[in-house]
């Protein structure tokens, strides 16, 4: 999966002053980046659907849908964006919320450009990070839906460290099977030793939930490498 | 037509004549008669042998003509007499011989006849006049009558009946005193100065036939004998009852006029220009002055020096003026009273002419307006006590607002600073790009004039300035305030919608507390809805031309509304429903639009929520048709 460069990637502004969304449309671009902005969240909702931006720039203060709301909303439709709220005066429960929901930054108005660009590139290198996890993912979820049933079973024996011989009398099969039906999964499944075939499983097995989580705690290291 | 005026006039002029005539003839023609009267009897008396002289009856006759003809025949009447004597009587009869012998006889005749006659017509004349004296007695308004010592009535003429009501047949014979009912104490006191002096003058009251006491100025005069005897009084008297009413009520409205100078602390004054003193001050006045009524008129130098050193030379040129202009004037001044006090009075003159328009007197006031003034100055500050109210109302709101206020300043200058971050690097770098470099400056200049004036609006409502009227328009009152309330309203999930009319009649007022107005309905209105979550919280403004002169804005949430019989008492100072409220903005809104000549009221909306409406007089151009201006 090719990985996007930074000029490529969209910025999204959400905000319901004119003033507040021209200065930011023009700093983003400034930077190199592509923005589009938007005045309200139910605008920004319904251009969602195409590309989906890298990084949403987003006012806590929105009439109708707040910030928060949107936020929640994105959860729910599994639009993983990452989000930097900006508030005119940041209050520390709202800022607490926002973070807890998932928010990268929470910056307050007017924004200082270093700390913007900064988080701009964060959440970007984030946002690549998730796509590039969420497509190996999807590549070692496509390469275990490839094996079949009894290969699948093969491997969760192999991986729990048991012998060849020790699978095929637990199945009640020959051991030269065994080996075939291994060989099969080891080439399937693209790992070239049994450690690699044993750290696949364990991704596949833990999920997206625990992979997010990875990806996170890799974000924060990774943002220190940025700067 | 001019044939018979005069014709007329001769006839009326012969008519008299012969009236006169009438009367001459018949005049010597009782003459005549009576002169043969005593001819007949005579000749008669002679015919039966009575012996009886024939002149006395001749005598007689004259006497009796001069009486009731006059001196003419009186004559006539002695002529024929004498020749009838010395025709039929005197011997020889039927002849008039006189002889020498009978010269005196004759003389003593004629004598007697003239002196018969004299005397008949001086009594006839006499009498005449006396009947002329009484008619005139009569004819006089004046009561007279005559009494003797005793007060007995002797002559009661009309006057006299018609003044007291008794005839003089009823009053003759009866004492006076008793009649009139006058106490015996005073008529033992004027006899007493009667006798002494001969006459007294005075006021009695009398009563009327009917009852009525009436008021008299009485004359009394004693008649006396030949040796000095009193005999007879001569009473004149006089009503003057309504005389004397008149005097009691001019007493009495001069009693109340003094009281009213007196409560009003107003004086009043006339000076004579030509004597150059004042020739009256009323005792008010005086007061006033701190002089004392009870001593002499003051001289004008005396009134002159109390008036304050700074004062004198303007009241003096004011004084001038209405002298030298003929016009009114005023002057406000103080005097120096003895304590080291000053008391504030105000004059009014006014110039009063003569005939030929030359200035004579100077008439005017002088009023005591201590207590005006302390009303002035206790009306001024209550008016600076209600101005600084209204100012601490703006700064609270405006504390109220702090954030929203914040907010809508930090939102343009968050884009000034986006924009001035971006433009440095869009001048950076090997190629700048000055289009958007320009285009980022002029989003810098728009922004920063758009926080500019957020804070010129604020400083506004928060300076203490006096208030002054312009020419404003309505909908631009409310869309200068609504950005201090959005981030309030936003946070409060409050939609705040402005339904403008089209063409708003412009309005006269104060733009400021316009301002704070809107501002105070808008903050009540969004606090009615805070505990609303069940429908929208909306707040709606409307604006609207109102016939005929008016222009109404109303604010109307969805909020929880006013219960009916608390829809006035909102307005009452220091009336609240928030917790820390000063219970000040409605009330101070209401006494703004009162000082407007508007209105502001309150009313249930339907369904949910309350309305508050305003009304404000359109501006009116001076001598301009308001909608004239407006083309």
């Amino acid at each position: 999966m090719p990985t996007r460069r930074d000029s490529d990637a969209i910025i999204a502004i959400v905000d319901d002053d004119l003033s507040v969304c021209e200065g930011l449309d023009t700093l983003i671009r400034s930077a190199g980046w592509r923005a589009e902005s938007f005045t309200s969240a139910q605008e920004f909702l319904a251009r969602a659907g195409a590309e989906p931006p890298s990084c949403l720039i987003l006012d806590l203060q929105l009439p109708g849908l707040s910030g928060l709301d949107l936020q929640k909303r994105l959860v729910e439709i599994g639009l993983e964006i990452p989000i930097i709220f900006l508030t005119g005066h940041g209050s520390i429960p709202t800022s607490v919320q926002a973070m807890k929901a998932g928010a990268t930054e929470f910056l307050t108005k007017p924004v200082d450009e270093e700390d913007l660009l900064r988080a701009i590139h964060e959440a970007i290198e984030r946002d690549r990070r998730v796509r590039k996890q969420n497509a190996e993912m999807r590549e070692l979820q496509n390469r275990f839906e490839s094996l079949t049933p009894r290969e699948q079973e093969i491997m969760q024996h192999v991986i729990s460290g048991r012998l060849n011989k020790q699978i095929a009398t637990e199945l009640n099969i020959s051991e030269f099977t065994v080996k075939i039906h291994r060989g099969h999964v080891m080439r399937k499944m693209h790992a070239g030793s049994l450690a690699d075939l044993v750290r696949m499983a364990e991704r596949l097995g833990t999920g997206a939930r625990k992979t997010a989580r990875a990806s996170r705690g890799q974000g924060s290291k990774c943002s220190t490498k940025v700067l | 037509m001019r044939v018979r005026a005069p014709t007329a006039k001769r006839l009326a002029a012969e008519a008299v004549a012969s009236q006169r005539l009438q009367a001459d003839l018949t005049r010597y023609g009782l003459a005549l008669l009576f002169v043969g009267l005593a001819v007949v009897a005579s000749l008669l008396l002679q015919l039966f042998h009575f012996r009886v002289p024939a002149a006395p009856l001749l005598l007689a006759a004259v006497l009796v003509s001069s009486w009731y003809g006059g001196p003419g025949p009186a004559v006539l009447a002695a002529i024929l007499s004498m020749g009838a004597l010395y025709w039929y009587f005197v011997e020889p009869v039927r002849t008039i011989r006189i002889f020498p012998s009978e010269v005196p006889y004759f003389i003593v005749y004629v004598a007697f006849a003239s002196l018969l006659s004299w005397f008949g017509t001086t009594r006839r004349r006499a009498e005449a006049v006396l009947r002329e004296l009484a008619s005139l007695l009569d004819l006089t308004h004046d009561t007279v009558l005559v009494t003797d010592m005793e007060g007995v009535i002797k002559l009661w003429n009309r006057g006299a009946e018609e003044r007291y009501g008794w005839t003089a047949e009823q009053a003759m014979g009866r004492v006076v005193h008793d009649l009139l009912t006058v106490p015996p104490a005073p008529i033992e006191q004027i006899k007493r100065e009667l006798t002494r002096k001969g006459r007294w003058e005075g006021e009695l009251v009398h009563t009327r036939k009917d009852g009525v006491p009436i008021v008299v100025a009485s004359r009394w005069s004693l008649e006396r004998d030949g040796r000095g005897a009193p005999v007879a009084i001569l009473e004149t008297n006089n009503d003057i009852t309504e005389r004397k009413q008149a005097e009691e009520a001019l007493k009495r409205s001069e009693a109340y006029l003094a009281e009213a100078q007196r409560l009003s602390h107003t004086g009043s004054w006339a000076f004579d220009v030509a004597g150059n003193e004042y020739i009256y001050l009323s005792d008010e006045c005086l007061r006033i002055f701190g002089l004392d009524p009870k001593a002499a008129l003051p001289t004008r130098e005396v009134i002159f020096r109390l008036i304050h050193p700074d004062d004198s030379e303007r009241v003096n040129r004011e004084f001038r003026k209405s002298v030298d202009e003929k016009v009114d004037t005023s002057s406000e001044f103080r005097i120096a009273l003895p304590p080291g006090t000053m008391k504030p009075i105000q004059t009014t003159r006014h110039p009063v002419l003569n005939d030929v328009g030359e200035v004579v007197e100077v008439v005017g006031t002088v009023i005591d307006i201590t207590e005006c003034k302390r009303a002035e100055e206790e009306r001024d500050r209550l008016r600076q006590f209600e101005s600084d109210l209204a100012h601490l109302n703006r700064v609270s709101m405006m504390g109220e607002l702090a954030a929203s206020i914040a907010h809508e300043v930090n939102q343009p200058l968050s884009g000034v600073v986006s924009n001035a971050s971006a433009g440095l690097r869009w001048l950076a770098g090997e190629t700048p790009n000055l289009e958007e470099a320009r285009e980022g400056l002029r989003r810098i200049v728009r922004d920063g004039k758009r926080a500019g004036e957020v804070i010129a609006r604020i400083r506004a409502l928060t300076r203490r300035t006096a208030a002054a009227t312009e020419k404003l328009d309505a909908n631009e009152i409310i869309d200068e305030v609504l950005p201090l309330v959005r981030d309030e309203a936003k946070k409060k999930s409050v939609t705040i919608q402005t339904r403008f009319a089209n063409v708003l009649a412009p309005i006269a007022g104060d733009r400021v507390q316009l301002q704070q107005v809107v501002l105070n309905l808008v903050i009540n209105a969004m606090e009615a809805m805070s505990s609303i979550n069940e429908r929208a919280r909306e707040l709606v403004i409307t604006t609207s031309n109102m016939e005929p002169d008016q222009v109404q804005v109303t604010v109307e949430d969805s909020g929880i509304g006013i219960d009916p019989e608390k829809l006035e008492k909102i307005f009452d100072s220091f009336y609240t429903t928030k917790p820390g409220g000063m219970g000040m903005g409605l009330s101070i809104s209401r006494s703004i639009l009162q000082a407007h000549g508007g209105r502001l009221w309150a009313a249930r909306k339907d369904g949910c929520g309350t309305m508050f409406h305003f009304t404000l007089p359109r501006y009116k151009e001076e001598g301009v048709n308001a909608d004239a201006a407006r083309l």
